[in-house]
Protein backbone atom coordinates (compact mmCIF):
# COMPACT_ATOMS: atom_id res chain seq x y z
CA UNK A 1 0.00 0.00 0.00
CA UNK A 2 2.87 2.68 0.72
CA UNK A 3 4.65 1.53 -1.78
CA UNK A 4 1.80 2.11 -4.40
CA UNK A 5 1.38 4.85 -2.32
CA UNK A 6 4.78 6.21 -3.03
CA UNK A 7 4.61 5.25 -6.76
CA UNK A 8 1.49 7.44 -7.46
CA UNK A 9 3.03 10.08 -5.15
CA UNK A 10 5.91 10.76 -7.87
CA UNK A 11 3.63 9.53 -10.73
CA UNK A 12 1.93 12.56 -9.94
CA UNK A 13 4.65 14.93 -9.49
CA UNK A 14 5.74 14.07 -13.10
CA UNK A 15 3.13 14.30 -14.73
CA UNK A 16 2.13 17.77 -13.15
CA UNK A 17 5.95 18.17 -14.16
CA UNK A 18 5.72 17.35 -18.07
CA UNK A 19 1.85 18.65 -18.44
CA UNK A 20 2.58 22.37 -17.50
CA UNK A 21 6.16 22.27 -19.40
CA UNK A 22 6.24 24.61 -22.11
CA UNK A 23 7.02 23.06 -25.37
CA UNK A 24 7.26 26.04 -27.67
CA UNK A 25 10.71 24.96 -28.88
CA UNK A 26 9.37 21.82 -30.37
CA UNK A 27 7.11 24.08 -32.65
CA UNK A 28 7.53 26.51 -35.25
CA UNK A 29 6.26 29.52 -34.08
CA UNK A 30 4.76 31.45 -36.61
CA UNK A 31 4.31 34.87 -34.65
CA UNK A 32 8.08 34.50 -33.85
CA UNK A 33 9.77 31.69 -35.93
CA UNK A 34 13.38 31.06 -34.23
CA UNK A 35 16.39 29.59 -36.31
CA UNK A 36 17.24 26.36 -35.99
CA UNK A 37 13.74 25.13 -34.59
CA UNK A 38 11.91 22.31 -36.43
CA UNK A 39 9.54 23.65 -39.00
CA UNK A 40 6.93 20.81 -38.30
CA UNK A 41 6.23 18.56 -35.52
CA UNK A 42 4.47 15.65 -36.01
CA UNK A 43 1.42 16.02 -33.23
CA UNK A 44 -2.10 15.18 -34.34
CA UNK A 45 -4.46 17.29 -35.29
CA UNK A 46 -7.00 15.10 -32.56
CA UNK A 47 -4.15 16.14 -30.38
CA UNK A 48 -4.19 19.76 -30.94
CA UNK A 49 -7.88 19.61 -30.85
CA UNK A 50 -7.82 18.02 -27.29
CA UNK A 51 -5.60 20.25 -25.86
CA UNK A 52 -6.36 23.76 -27.35
CA UNK A 53 -10.15 23.37 -29.24
CA UNK A 54 -12.59 22.95 -26.58
CA UNK A 55 -15.31 25.48 -25.77
CA UNK A 56 -18.36 27.06 -27.59
CA UNK A 57 -16.75 30.14 -28.25
CA UNK A 58 -17.10 30.35 -31.86
CA UNK A 59 -13.67 30.95 -32.56
CA UNK A 60 -11.53 29.48 -35.64
CA UNK A 61 -8.96 26.85 -34.07
CA UNK A 62 -7.64 25.33 -36.70
CA UNK A 63 -6.99 26.28 -40.37
CA UNK A 64 -6.04 23.00 -42.84
CA UNK A 65 -3.79 24.51 -45.62
CA UNK A 66 -4.14 21.30 -47.79
CA UNK A 67 -6.44 20.69 -50.24
CA UNK A 68 -8.60 21.69 -50.24
CA UNK A 69 -8.33 24.82 -47.58
CA UNK A 70 -10.82 24.59 -44.71
CA UNK A 71 -11.27 26.05 -41.79
CA UNK A 72 -12.74 24.80 -38.27
CA UNK A 73 -14.33 26.84 -36.40
CA UNK A 74 -15.77 25.65 -32.70
CA UNK A 75 -19.43 25.32 -32.48
CA UNK B 1 18.36 -16.46 27.26
CA UNK B 2 21.77 -15.31 26.89
CA UNK B 3 22.65 -11.58 26.14
CA UNK B 4 23.54 -12.09 22.05
CA UNK B 5 19.99 -12.74 21.73
CA UNK B 6 18.71 -9.80 23.07
CA UNK B 7 21.16 -7.63 21.50
CA UNK B 8 19.95 -9.03 17.63
CA UNK B 9 16.32 -8.65 18.41
CA UNK B 10 17.53 -5.45 19.54
CA UNK B 11 18.91 -4.81 16.41
CA UNK B 12 16.45 -6.14 14.50
CA UNK B 13 13.66 -4.19 15.84
CA UNK B 14 15.86 -0.67 15.41
CA UNK B 15 16.30 -1.81 11.45
CA UNK B 16 12.62 -2.18 11.38
CA UNK B 17 11.84 0.62 13.04
CA UNK B 18 14.26 2.74 10.74
CA UNK B 19 13.36 1.61 7.56
CA UNK B 20 9.52 2.21 7.92
CA UNK B 21 10.20 5.64 9.07
CA UNK B 22 12.61 6.32 5.94
CA UNK B 23 9.13 4.94 3.97
CA UNK B 24 7.56 7.52 5.89
CA UNK B 25 10.14 10.36 5.40
CA UNK B 26 10.04 9.48 1.67
CA UNK B 27 6.46 9.82 1.22
CA UNK B 28 6.54 13.01 3.33
CA UNK B 29 9.21 14.55 1.14
CA UNK B 30 6.96 13.48 -1.72
CA UNK B 31 4.10 14.96 -0.75
CA UNK B 32 5.54 18.40 -0.10
CA UNK B 33 7.55 18.36 -3.04
CA UNK B 34 3.81 17.53 -4.96
CA UNK B 35 2.55 20.17 -3.07
CA UNK B 36 5.55 22.86 -3.78
CA UNK B 37 5.18 22.29 -7.77
CA UNK B 38 1.22 23.07 -7.68
CA UNK B 39 1.88 26.26 -5.71
CA UNK B 40 4.32 27.18 -7.80
CA UNK B 41 2.49 26.22 -11.06
CA UNK B 42 0.02 28.63 -9.24
CA UNK B 43 1.98 31.21 -8.85
CA UNK B 44 3.69 31.60 -11.94
CA UNK B 45 1.21 30.05 -14.09
CA UNK B 46 -0.70 32.21 -16.44
CA UNK B 47 -4.31 31.89 -15.25
CA UNK B 48 -6.61 34.53 -16.59
CA UNK B 49 -7.79 37.00 -14.29
CA UNK B 50 -5.20 35.56 -11.77
CA UNK B 51 -2.90 39.20 -11.51
CA UNK B 52 -4.44 42.51 -11.88
CA UNK B 53 -5.23 43.39 -15.78
CA UNK B 54 -4.07 47.13 -15.33
CA UNK B 55 -7.49 48.88 -15.89
CA UNK B 56 -10.08 50.31 -14.16
CA UNK B 57 -14.14 50.46 -15.48
CA UNK B 58 -16.93 53.16 -14.32
CA UNK B 59 -20.27 51.91 -14.53
CA UNK B 60 -23.35 53.50 -15.78
CA UNK B 61 -25.97 54.35 -12.73
CA UNK B 62 -29.29 52.75 -13.48
CA UNK B 63 -28.54 51.95 -16.86
CA UNK B 64 -31.63 49.14 -17.61
CA UNK B 65 -34.74 47.44 -16.61
CA UNK B 66 -35.47 44.04 -17.08
CA UNK B 67 -38.57 43.97 -19.59
CA UNK B 68 -38.96 40.18 -19.74
CA UNK B 69 -37.35 36.80 -19.59
CA UNK B 70 -38.43 34.32 -21.78
CA UNK B 71 -37.18 30.37 -20.69
CA UNK B 72 -36.71 27.59 -23.20
CA UNK B 73 -35.83 23.75 -23.64
CA UNK B 74 -33.64 24.54 -26.62
CA UNK B 75 -30.25 25.33 -26.13
CA UNK B 76 -29.50 28.60 -27.89
CA UNK B 77 -26.82 28.98 -30.39
CA UNK B 78 -26.85 32.57 -31.43
CA UNK B 79 -28.90 35.61 -32.21
CA UNK B 80 -28.84 35.38 -36.27
CA UNK B 81 -31.03 38.47 -36.95
CA UNK B 82 -33.70 40.99 -35.58
CA UNK B 83 -36.35 43.50 -37.12
CA UNK B 84 -38.29 45.94 -35.03
CA UNK B 85 -40.94 43.40 -33.72
CA UNK B 86 -39.05 39.61 -34.09
CA UNK B 87 -35.81 38.22 -32.97
CA UNK B 88 -34.26 34.63 -34.45
CA UNK B 89 -32.46 32.67 -32.62
CA UNK B 90 -30.11 29.53 -34.32
CA UNK B 91 -30.77 26.52 -31.61
CA UNK B 92 -28.43 23.24 -31.71
CA UNK B 93 -30.77 21.08 -34.25
CA UNK B 94 -28.90 21.97 -37.45
CA UNK B 95 -31.43 23.58 -39.78
CA UNK B 96 -33.91 24.86 -37.13
CA UNK B 97 -34.62 28.43 -35.80
CA UNK B 98 -36.93 30.13 -33.45
CA UNK B 99 -38.68 33.19 -34.64
CA UNK B 100 -39.59 34.66 -30.86
CA UNK B 101 -42.29 38.55 -30.93
CA UNK B 102 -40.05 40.99 -29.10
CA UNK B 103 -43.18 42.42 -27.61
CA UNK B 104 -45.17 39.01 -26.92
CA UNK B 105 -42.15 36.43 -26.58
CA UNK B 106 -45.58 33.50 -26.07
CA UNK B 107 -45.09 33.92 -29.98
CA UNK B 108 -42.08 31.79 -30.36
CA UNK B 109 -42.32 29.64 -34.16
CA UNK B 110 -40.38 26.86 -34.67
CA UNK B 111 -39.20 27.32 -38.65
CA UNK B 112 -36.77 25.03 -40.79
CA UNK B 113 -34.54 27.00 -43.26
CA UNK B 114 -35.33 26.70 -46.34
CA UNK B 115 -33.19 24.68 -48.70
CA UNK B 116 -31.58 23.43 -45.96
CA UNK B 117 -31.61 19.64 -45.96
CA UNK B 118 -31.28 20.22 -49.97
CA UNK B 119 -28.28 21.77 -50.61
CA UNK B 120 -26.43 20.96 -47.06
CA UNK B 121 -25.47 17.61 -48.35
CA UNK B 122 -25.45 18.84 -51.78
CA UNK B 123 -22.94 21.28 -51.54
CA UNK B 124 -21.18 19.81 -48.57
CA UNK B 125 -21.77 23.22 -46.30
CA UNK B 126 -19.63 21.32 -43.40
CA UNK B 127 -19.49 25.14 -41.84
CA UNK B 128 -22.60 27.29 -41.99
CA UNK B 129 -23.32 30.45 -40.55
CA UNK B 130 -26.95 31.83 -40.88
CA UNK B 131 -27.72 35.68 -41.20
CA UNK B 132 -30.88 37.11 -41.35
CA UNK B 133 -31.77 40.55 -42.95
CA UNK B 134 -35.37 40.37 -43.43
CA UNK B 135 -36.71 39.69 -45.53
CA UNK B 136 -33.54 37.94 -46.92
CA UNK B 137 -31.90 34.99 -45.22
CA UNK B 138 -28.51 34.15 -46.10
CA UNK B 139 -27.00 30.70 -45.73
CA UNK B 140 -22.62 31.02 -46.09
CA UNK B 141 -21.16 28.23 -46.61
CA UNK B 142 -17.96 28.54 -45.32
CA UNK B 143 -15.55 26.08 -46.95
CA UNK B 144 -17.58 25.55 -50.06
CA UNK B 145 -17.19 28.89 -50.50
CA UNK B 146 -21.17 29.78 -51.65
CA UNK B 147 -23.48 31.78 -50.83
CA UNK B 148 -27.26 31.40 -50.72
CA UNK B 149 -29.59 33.75 -50.32
CA UNK B 150 -33.00 33.05 -49.83
CA UNK B 151 -36.70 33.91 -48.39
CA UNK B 152 -38.44 32.87 -44.94
CA UNK B 153 -40.96 31.57 -47.11
CA UNK B 154 -38.49 29.73 -49.99
CA UNK B 155 -40.27 31.42 -52.67
CA UNK B 156 -37.11 32.48 -54.00
CA UNK B 157 -33.53 30.95 -53.98
CA UNK B 158 -30.39 32.22 -55.42
CA UNK B 159 -27.06 30.67 -54.75
CA UNK B 160 -23.46 31.84 -55.46
CA UNK B 161 -20.41 29.88 -55.23
CA UNK B 162 -17.31 32.34 -54.61
CA UNK B 163 -13.88 31.90 -55.76
CA UNK B 164 -11.46 29.28 -54.13
CA UNK B 165 -10.67 30.08 -50.33
CA UNK B 166 -13.20 29.52 -47.34
CA UNK B 167 -14.31 32.72 -45.21
CA UNK B 168 -14.95 32.50 -41.70
CA UNK B 169 -16.91 36.08 -41.12
CA UNK B 170 -19.85 38.06 -42.78
CA UNK B 171 -21.56 41.11 -42.43
CA UNK B 172 -24.51 42.18 -45.00
CA UNK B 173 -23.71 46.15 -45.87
CA UNK B 174 -26.21 47.33 -47.86
CA UNK B 175 -28.24 46.09 -50.66
CA UNK B 176 -26.24 43.05 -52.30
CA UNK B 177 -23.08 44.37 -50.48
CA UNK B 178 -21.32 41.53 -48.00
CA UNK B 179 -18.50 41.88 -46.69
CA UNK B 180 -16.35 38.57 -45.93
CA UNK B 181 -13.02 38.00 -44.33
CA UNK B 182 -11.92 35.65 -46.70
CA UNK B 183 -8.90 33.53 -47.26
CA UNK B 184 -6.12 34.63 -49.45
CA UNK B 185 -3.63 31.85 -50.56
CA UNK B 186 -1.11 34.61 -51.78
CA UNK B 187 -0.61 35.45 -48.08
CA UNK B 188 -1.76 32.41 -46.23
CA UNK B 189 -4.00 34.49 -44.25
CA UNK B 190 -7.77 36.36 -43.87
CA UNK B 191 -8.14 39.50 -45.55
CA UNK B 192 -11.49 41.28 -45.88
CA UNK B 193 -13.82 41.14 -49.40
CA UNK B 194 -16.47 42.80 -50.46
CA UNK B 195 -18.76 40.74 -52.54
CA UNK B 196 -21.62 41.70 -54.76
CA UNK B 197 -24.40 39.36 -54.80
CA UNK B 198 -25.84 40.54 -57.84
CA UNK B 199 -22.99 41.39 -59.93
CA UNK B 200 -20.35 38.44 -58.07
CA UNK B 201 -17.72 40.82 -58.17
CA UNK B 202 -15.74 40.48 -55.72
CA UNK B 203 -13.02 43.37 -54.44
CA UNK B 204 -10.22 43.02 -51.64
CA UNK B 205 -9.55 45.32 -49.08
CA UNK B 206 -6.13 47.60 -49.05
CA UNK B 207 -4.37 47.44 -46.45
CA UNK B 208 -6.48 46.75 -43.67
CA UNK B 209 -5.79 43.39 -41.98
CA UNK B 210 -2.60 42.77 -39.99
CA UNK B 211 -0.73 39.42 -42.04
CA UNK B 212 0.68 37.05 -39.83
CA UNK B 213 0.55 34.01 -42.62
CA UNK B 214 -1.28 31.65 -39.63
CA UNK B 215 -4.31 31.40 -41.79
CA UNK B 216 -5.94 33.78 -40.17
CA UNK B 217 -6.05 32.64 -36.82
CA UNK B 218 -4.41 34.80 -34.05
CA UNK B 219 -6.15 37.79 -35.64
CA UNK B 220 -9.54 36.12 -35.89
CA UNK B 221 -12.50 37.96 -34.37
CA UNK B 222 -16.12 39.65 -35.19
CA UNK B 223 -17.14 41.78 -37.70
CA UNK B 224 -20.30 43.89 -37.92
CA UNK B 225 -21.53 46.56 -39.87
CA UNK B 226 -22.95 49.40 -38.01
CA UNK B 227 -26.29 51.19 -39.83
CA UNK B 228 -26.16 54.49 -38.35
CA UNK B 229 -22.55 55.48 -39.10
CA UNK B 230 -21.88 53.00 -42.23
CA UNK B 231 -18.91 51.51 -40.93
CA UNK B 232 -17.92 48.04 -40.37
CA UNK B 233 -16.15 47.33 -37.02
CA UNK B 234 -14.05 44.37 -37.12
CA UNK B 235 -12.92 43.09 -33.06
CA UNK B 236 -10.23 41.13 -32.64
CA UNK B 237 -10.27 38.14 -30.45
CA UNK B 238 -7.55 38.09 -28.59
CA UNK B 239 -5.90 41.42 -27.95
CA UNK B 240 -7.43 45.01 -27.83
CA UNK B 241 -7.34 46.27 -31.65
CA UNK B 242 -10.53 47.26 -32.99
CA UNK B 243 -10.36 47.81 -36.80
CA UNK B 244 -12.81 50.51 -38.12
CA UNK B 245 -13.32 50.89 -42.05
CA UNK B 246 -15.89 51.35 -45.02
CA UNK B 247 -17.44 49.21 -47.48
CA UNK B 248 -14.63 51.04 -49.79
CA UNK B 249 -12.46 48.75 -48.07
CA UNK B 250 -8.99 51.13 -48.42
CA UNK B 251 -8.39 53.03 -44.89
CA UNK B 252 -9.02 52.32 -41.57
CA UNK B 253 -9.32 53.47 -38.34
CA UNK B 254 -7.74 51.86 -35.27
CA UNK B 255 -9.27 52.13 -31.84
CA UNK B 256 -8.74 49.53 -28.77
CA UNK B 257 -10.62 48.44 -26.42
CA UNK B 258 -10.35 48.97 -22.64
CA UNK B 259 -7.96 46.63 -21.18
CA UNK B 260 -3.89 46.74 -21.95
CA UNK B 261 -3.50 43.67 -23.99
CA UNK B 262 -2.03 45.41 -27.42
CA UNK B 263 -0.52 42.25 -28.17
CA UNK B 264 -0.84 38.65 -28.92
CA UNK B 265 0.23 36.30 -26.05
CA UNK B 266 -1.42 33.54 -28.04
CA UNK B 267 0.63 32.41 -30.50
CA UNK B 268 0.20 29.82 -33.72
CA UNK B 269 1.85 27.00 -35.20
CA UNK B 270 1.64 24.35 -37.79
CA UNK B 271 1.12 20.57 -37.14
CA UNK B 272 0.73 17.84 -39.57
CA UNK B 273 -0.55 14.80 -39.70
CA UNK B 274 -0.21 12.31 -42.71
CA UNK B 275 -0.79 14.75 -45.68
CA UNK B 276 -2.35 16.98 -43.96
CA UNK B 277 -0.91 20.38 -42.62
CA UNK B 278 -2.81 23.05 -40.71
CA UNK B 279 -2.14 26.19 -38.55
CA UNK B 280 -3.54 26.31 -35.40
CA UNK B 281 -2.67 27.76 -31.45
CA UNK B 282 -0.29 26.49 -29.66
CA UNK B 283 -0.45 28.34 -26.37
CA UNK B 284 -3.77 28.40 -24.45
CA UNK B 285 -6.50 30.84 -26.61
CA UNK B 286 -6.96 33.68 -23.79
CA UNK B 287 -9.98 35.34 -25.14
CA UNK B 288 -9.93 39.36 -24.30
CA UNK B 289 -12.60 40.54 -26.50
CA UNK B 290 -15.31 37.63 -26.16
CA UNK B 291 -18.71 38.95 -27.25
CA UNK B 292 -19.93 42.03 -28.69
CA UNK B 293 -22.44 43.81 -30.70
CA UNK B 294 -22.59 47.70 -32.90
CA UNK B 295 -25.44 49.77 -32.46
CA UNK B 296 -25.89 53.16 -33.33
CA UNK B 297 -22.40 54.16 -33.01
CA UNK B 298 -21.38 51.95 -30.14
CA UNK B 299 -19.39 49.08 -29.42
CA UNK B 300 -20.79 47.08 -26.84
CA UNK B 301 -18.45 44.60 -25.40
CA UNK B 302 -18.10 42.04 -22.96
CA UNK B 303 -14.41 41.51 -22.26
CA UNK B 304 -12.95 38.18 -20.48
CA UNK B 305 -10.71 40.73 -18.43
CA UNK B 306 -11.81 41.69 -14.86
CA UNK B 307 -10.68 45.32 -13.79
CA UNK B 308 -8.68 46.10 -10.77
CA UNK B 309 -11.52 47.67 -9.20
CA UNK B 310 -13.91 44.86 -9.79
CA UNK B 311 -13.76 41.93 -6.67
CA UNK B 312 -13.92 37.93 -8.35
CA UNK B 313 -17.76 37.64 -7.00
CA UNK B 314 -18.59 40.65 -8.94
CA UNK B 315 -16.54 39.52 -11.90
CA UNK B 316 -17.75 36.01 -12.11
CA UNK B 317 -21.49 36.76 -11.48
CA UNK B 318 -22.27 39.65 -13.93
CA UNK B 319 -21.89 39.93 -17.62
CA UNK B 320 -19.95 42.96 -17.94
CA UNK B 321 -20.35 45.00 -21.19
CA UNK B 322 -17.55 48.22 -22.09
CA UNK B 323 -19.17 50.92 -23.90
CA UNK B 324 -17.08 52.41 -26.42
CA UNK B 325 -18.00 55.25 -29.01
CA UNK B 326 -16.62 54.18 -32.46
CA UNK B 327 -16.61 58.05 -33.06
CA UNK B 328 -13.39 58.55 -31.46
CA UNK B 329 -12.40 55.07 -29.38
CA UNK B 330 -13.70 56.75 -26.25
CA UNK B 331 -14.21 54.48 -23.11
CA UNK B 332 -17.84 55.92 -22.27
CA UNK B 333 -18.47 53.65 -19.69
CA UNK B 334 -19.39 50.27 -18.46
CA UNK B 335 -22.67 48.25 -17.84
CA UNK B 336 -23.16 44.96 -15.49
CA UNK B 337 -25.89 42.38 -16.07
CA UNK B 338 -26.56 39.29 -13.43
CA UNK B 339 -26.20 36.08 -14.38
CA UNK B 340 -29.51 34.49 -15.31
CA UNK B 341 -29.34 30.65 -13.94
CA UNK B 342 -25.83 30.90 -13.09
CA UNK B 343 -24.72 31.64 -16.60
CA UNK B 344 -23.75 34.50 -18.26
CA UNK B 345 -24.92 35.80 -21.60
CA UNK B 346 -23.43 34.13 -24.36
CA UNK B 347 -24.39 36.77 -27.65
CA UNK B 348 -26.87 39.55 -27.43
CA UNK B 349 -27.75 42.22 -30.11
CA UNK B 350 -28.87 46.26 -29.10
CA UNK B 351 -31.27 47.69 -31.09
CA UNK B 352 -33.93 50.26 -30.16
CA UNK B 353 -32.87 50.83 -26.78
CA UNK B 354 -33.12 47.64 -25.92
CA UNK B 355 -29.87 44.90 -25.20
CA UNK B 356 -32.05 41.30 -26.12
CA UNK B 357 -29.55 39.03 -23.91
CA UNK B 358 -29.11 35.35 -24.83
CA UNK B 359 -28.53 33.39 -22.20
CA UNK B 360 -27.74 28.97 -22.45
CA UNK B 361 -31.80 28.35 -22.34
CA UNK B 362 -32.93 32.01 -21.73
CA UNK B 363 -33.68 35.44 -23.62
CA UNK B 364 -34.00 38.35 -21.97
CA UNK B 365 -35.06 41.86 -22.61
CA UNK B 366 -33.17 44.70 -20.83
CA UNK B 367 -34.02 48.29 -21.72
CA UNK B 368 -31.02 50.80 -21.88
CA UNK B 369 -30.71 53.85 -20.69
CA UNK B 370 -27.18 55.10 -20.95
CA UNK B 371 -27.30 58.85 -20.61
CA UNK B 372 -24.38 58.88 -22.69
CA UNK B 373 -22.26 62.33 -23.00
CA UNK B 374 -21.27 61.49 -26.90
CA UNK B 375 -19.20 64.05 -28.57
CA UNK B 376 -21.14 65.62 -31.20
CA UNK B 377 -20.81 63.78 -35.28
Amino acid sequence: MKKLLSVAAIAVVFALGSAFTKTGEQWWNVNNPRVGTPAITWLTMTQVKLIYCPGVDNVECASLISNPIMIVKKP
Amino acid sequence: MPNGYWQVILCIQLYSLFTNMRRYLYLLILSVLAFITLLTIFHFGEIPNKHKNGFKRNYFSSAWLKERQLDLQDTLAGIIGSTRSTIYAGTSTRGEILEIGKDSPNTTKRIKLPYFEQYYDSLGFNSLSVIIDSPAIYLFGENKPAILKTTLDGARCEIRILPPGPFTREAIAGNDCIILRKFDLSVTDQSFVRYNFSTGLLKKEENISEIFGDGGIVSDGQLYFDDATKKLLYIYFYKNLLLSFDTVLNTVKKFSSIDTVSSFKMQTGVVKNGGIKAYTNITPADLVNKVNNVHDGLLFNMSALKADNETDGFFYNNSILDVIDLKDGRYLGSIYFPTVNGNKLSRFIVSDKRLIALYKNSIVTYKINLNLDRKPQ
